[in-house]
């Protein structure tokens, strides 16, 4: 096991080098000067010079890199250009907001999701699956932003209980949870439909229908708990795109997480705060799929045992 | 005289060629595709939306992107506007056809790139084995470890918004994918036979990657391509949404939904029809490429 | 129809299993008629897909869709399980009537410990505390022969052989001391020398808890070894049914014959080996006469006019019963 988790680990340190390499080939060596677009159109050219110079872009491009990823794994990461404060402490303070929505929006999303999924599979070809299914089809593919704005409209302003901009209390977070939500909610739904179906045809659920246990037993720990192991492969999956799909939706219900502190800091082309940010959240998202996999060896003692 | 050798086993990989994909295999494909209603309503709808995108000058009588400022924020049906008008007094019906354009191409085109990019890296890795598997695995495991989005986000900002752009910079980061299922297949197809007889006598790698593991991965190719685009929408929506798509007055779904954002207190249906035209177009994919995967799944054929 | 004094333990009559497919409604089981006498092993045999398995789902009340009861009776202990109602075939399954299968490499819950697989089936079906149900399923892997029974308890399933499995089936399958047990394929999938060691341990194990067999097999050699009894079946029929050495002494179905020939002999001096031409037909171009006069050697007009019935032979014999109206060529067949 502790074999296992290392090789995991040391892939994910890996993975995370390459994403900081491919963050910054991204936003150095394309074509266009980052200072010139930074300081804007009238910038004169000593200026430009100037803070290139500070920012050390007039280093070789190795060297450039080499220092940010020192600077990185120290826990540098350079200071925003216009905020004029340091980047981990910005992308620290939003993240919280971030994390707090995309972990509310997965929590129920998992609840729906499974719950959606083990009713329609328990009463596969039935009008209440197809009724299910069809849902999740919608769920799966409305954009969030757009159902974001559909509950503000239809919910928020109509009923005045939850607000539809910002998040000074709790419930603010409800709505744009719900947004951020639905899309995972229906995909959950259907793997879990689909995996509980392919669990229902194997062998020992006949054996377990053959002890003569009771119905609701055999679909909540035989089915239901086989059939969860590809469920938590999808989560791993899933947690990339609910981190940057919730910086979507904080843009809509202006929630100062760190979608907004990244479309702000690119909008005003504060590179320091960019690169930060994307290779804060790529980080994240590698440091998620890593845990992920250590739970599904956990949850499937088979995988450790290289049985499968 | 080797040379001759080495033909003779190359048209006889060809005929087992044959004899794995039978002749009828597209078509008996398209049998069991015509069957399924939903995706044949799928198909429909696409076409549709393609034909809609085609020929959208001849469809409607407004400019999309004519700003008429004394018809501003319309409610649908007034004055001749099926879906209202926007901010600009801008016909929505028209600029939502107009953005069938754009999501479509962006979608078909950036996953036509993936596909590309995905079946050079996947056939190399399988088919060379050794250290290039090991770069390439490597890097399909990097690529789809990737946020999708934020690296949208990323590229887009280095690259600026442009429709060529879109198309290259969601290309490039949703390859990884395919390059999985193709290397799996390759590792498998390498196994067999014939491709075992064109390696042991010399034929050309090139040859074989071409013309005997590129046949045997289209079905594998057609349906990720297919499985791709909605999220290629989905994300090109995003993009939009957030301003790093094409850029304005461009009509795009994404672009007219975030500035419909400003209007929800007075006008509430200009945000609802952009997006219905996501749903319908994300959806018809979605069920396109579930249809198209049972279709070709040589399984279930016969 | 049984003139025994022995009582039944279960009555099949008439039993009519269909599926309700595309392709319309096809019969897998029709005119099921079998008695079982309580203590005996009743062998069934017969080629993959003659409905052998489908026999044992509906006797355990697991006939699923696409399949469905369409008619008959199965009596168990003189009730009715084909109209018992959800919850009553709930309390007799694992408990008076239990079953074994042929995979056990796939019939156990890959995530679940053994131990608790067995605790589950006691505690479904008994009263009594979780610690008490553990402790018997412990005594019962103990006596179903398995090696440190402590630590297998413990182990999940992936950890152990496909003979040790098929010992957790069968322990799982007496815990509760059923009245019947059956057998479905239990030891085709297993090595030659663990298939002899399981089947010991079936005929050890049903004396001990005096319980009453159905054996599943589509092995001639294996069904000899097992039964008192044997029902031949073919195409969701029994074609032939009798008493073990009746069987075996005097075939009378061609079907059997044939299975019979089919057996490899270490005796004989030719290389031969004997096969039934032709294949078992698909259930959806059943012949109009008797189902098997397609491969029959002996097929006449008559054969290919209506179905037979299942009827004594010889009334020297009451108990064997033969599907086939050419009695003369069997006689032949016999006395040859």
């Amino acid at each position: 096991m502790w074999r296992y988790v290392l090789k995991r680990a040391l892939l994910a340190v890996s993975i995370i080098f390459s994403i900081s390499l491919i963050t910054f080939l991204i936003l150095n060596v394309l074509p266009g000067d980052p200072v010139a677009m930074m300081l804007g159109e009238f910038a004169d050219a000593n200026k430009i010079k100037e803070v290139r110079h500070n920012m050390g872009l007039d280093l070789p491009l190795w060297q450039q890199y080499l220092q940010w990823i020192t600077n990185l794994v120290k826990g540098d990461f350079g200071s925003s250009y216009f905020q004029k404060k340091p980047v981990l402490f910005l992308i620290l303070q939003a993240f919280q907001y971030t994390s707090y929505l995309a972990a509310m929006a997965y929590i129920i999303a998992l609840i729906i999701g499974l719950f959606m999924g083990i009713i329609a599979a328990v009463n596969h070809g039935s009008w209440l699956d197809r009724f299910l299914m069809s849902i999740s089809v919608l769920g799966i593919s409305a954009p969030s932003f757009w159902v974001a704005i559909l509950l503000q409209i239809y919910i928020g302003l109509r009923f005045k209980i939850f607000p539809v901009s910002g998040v000074q209390t709790s419930i603010g977070y409800v709505l744009p949870a719900i947004a951020l939500g639905t899309r995972y909610a229906a995909s959950i739904s259907r793997v879990t439909r689909a995996s509980m179906m392919e669990v229902m045809g194997q062998d020992f659920i006949r054996t377990a229908y053959a002890k003569g246990l009771n119905p609701f037993r055999i679909v909540m720990v035989h089915i239901f708990r086989n059939a969860l192991i590809p469920v938590i492969t999808i989560i791993g999956a899933d947690i990339g795109s609910l981190l940057t799909g919730s910086m979507i939706t904080e843009n809509v219900f202006n929630i100062p997480g760190i979608g907004k502190l990244l479309i702000d800091a690119i909008n005003r082309r504060d590179i320091p705060l960019v690169q930060g940010g994307v290779i804060y959240v790529a980080a994240v998202c590698v440091l998620i799929y890593f845990i992920v996999d250590v739970l599904y060896a956990v949850v499937n003692p088979n995988i450790r045992l290289g049985d499968k | 005289m080797k040379k001759s050798i080495a033909l003779k086993l190359d048209s006889f990989g060809k005929e087992i060629v044959k004899v794995e994909k039978p002749h009828g295999y597209y078509y008996e494909s398209f049998r069991i595709f015509r069957k399924n209603k939903v995706a044949m309503i799928s198909l429909g709808i696409l076409i549709l939306l393609i034909l809609l995108a085609i020929a959208a000058p001849f469809i409607t009588s407004f400019d999309p992107d004519k700003q008429v400022l004394s018809e501003r924020l319309l409610s649908p049906g007034v004055k001749g506007h099926l879906f209202g008008t926007d901010e600009f007094g801008r016909d929505i019906f028209t600029r939502c056809i107009y953005g069938c354009r754009i999501s479509l191409s962006v979608g078909i085109i950036s996953q036509l790139i993936a596909s590309v990019i995905g079946y050079l890296m996947g056939v190399s890795a399988g088919y060379f084995g050794k250290k290039t598997d090991d770069v390439i695995s490597f890097l399909i495991q990097v690529f789809s470890s990737i946020p999708f989005l934020l690296f949208a986000m990323a590229l887009m900002y280095a690259l600026g918004s442009g429709l060529m752009n879109l198309y290259l910079s969601l290309g490039l980061l949703s390859w990884a994918n395919t390059a999985r299922l193709i290397r799996g297949q390759v590792l498998t197809l390498k196994q067999q036979e014939y491709i075992q007889a064109c390696i042991v006598n010399g034929g050309s790698s090139a040859r074989i990657i071409f013309k005997h593991l590129l046949p045997n991965c289209i079905p594998m190719l057609i349906i990720t391509n297919t499985l791709g685009i909605p999220s290629a929408i989905l994300t090109e929506a995003s993009l939009s949404f957030l301003g790093l798509g094409v850029p304005s007055p461009t009509a795009s779904w994404g672009a007219m939904i975030s500035s419909a954002q400003t209007y929800i207190r007075t006008n509430t249906y200009y945000s609802l029809f952009p997006g219905l035209f996501i749903i319908a177009s994300v959806m018809a994919f979605n069920m396109l490429g579930d249809g198209l995967r049972d279709a070709l799944d040589p399984k279930l054929h016969k | 129809m049984s003139e025994n004094t022995e009582k039944n333990i279960l009555e099949i009559r008439d039993l009519n299993v269909d599926l309700f497919t595309e392709r319309g409604v096809l019969p897998v089981l029709s005119h099921i008629n079998l008695n079982l006498k309580e203590g005996e092993i009743l062998g069934v045999v017969g080629e993959s897909g003659c409905g052998k398995s489908m026999l044992a789902s509906a006797i355990m009340g697991l006939v699923d869709k696409p399949g469905k009861i369409t008619g008959g009776e199965i009596l168990f202990d003189s009730e009715d399980l084909v109209s018992a109602g959800k919850k009553r075939l709930q309390e007799i399954r694992g408990n008076a009537i239990s079953m074994i299968f042929q995979e056990p490499m796939t019939s156990l819950n890959p995530l679940m410990s053994c131990g608790k697989q067995i605790t589950e089936a006691i505690l479904a079906h008994k009263k009594i505390s979780r610690k008490e149900a553990s402790s018997q399923a412990l005594e019962m892997i103990r006596s179903v022969g398995i090696p440190m029974p402590e630590k297998i308890f413990d182990a999940i399933p992936s950890r152990l052989s496909g003979g040790m499995r098929q010992r957790i089936m069968i322990a799982m399958a007496l815990c509760l001391k059923p009245r019947l047990l059956i057998c479905d394929e239990p030891t085709t999938a297993l090595d030659v020398t663990v298939q002899a060691q399981i089947l010991y341990l079936i005929k050890k194990l049903r004396k001990e808890f005096k319980t009453t067999v159905i054996f599943i097999s589509h092995d001639m050699g294996v069904i000899s070894q097992m039964s008192d009894r044997v029902a031949v079946m073919y195409a969701g029929q029994v074609v032939e049914i009798a008493d073990k050495k009746d069987i075996f002494s005097m075939p009378s179905h061609p079907y059997t014959v044939g299975l019979e020939a089919a057996i490899p002999k270490m005796d004989s001096d030719t290389d031969k080996l004997e096969s039934i031409p032709g294949s078992v037909p698909m259930l959806y171009e059943l012949p109009e006469g008797c189902l098997f006069s397609t491969r029959c050697s002996h097929c006449t007009d008559q054969c290919k006019l209506k179905r037979p019935e299942l009827t004594i032979l010889d009334e020297a014999y009451p108990d064997h019963l033969v599907r086939c109206i050419n009695k003369d060529c069997l006689a032949v067949q016999h006395s040859s």
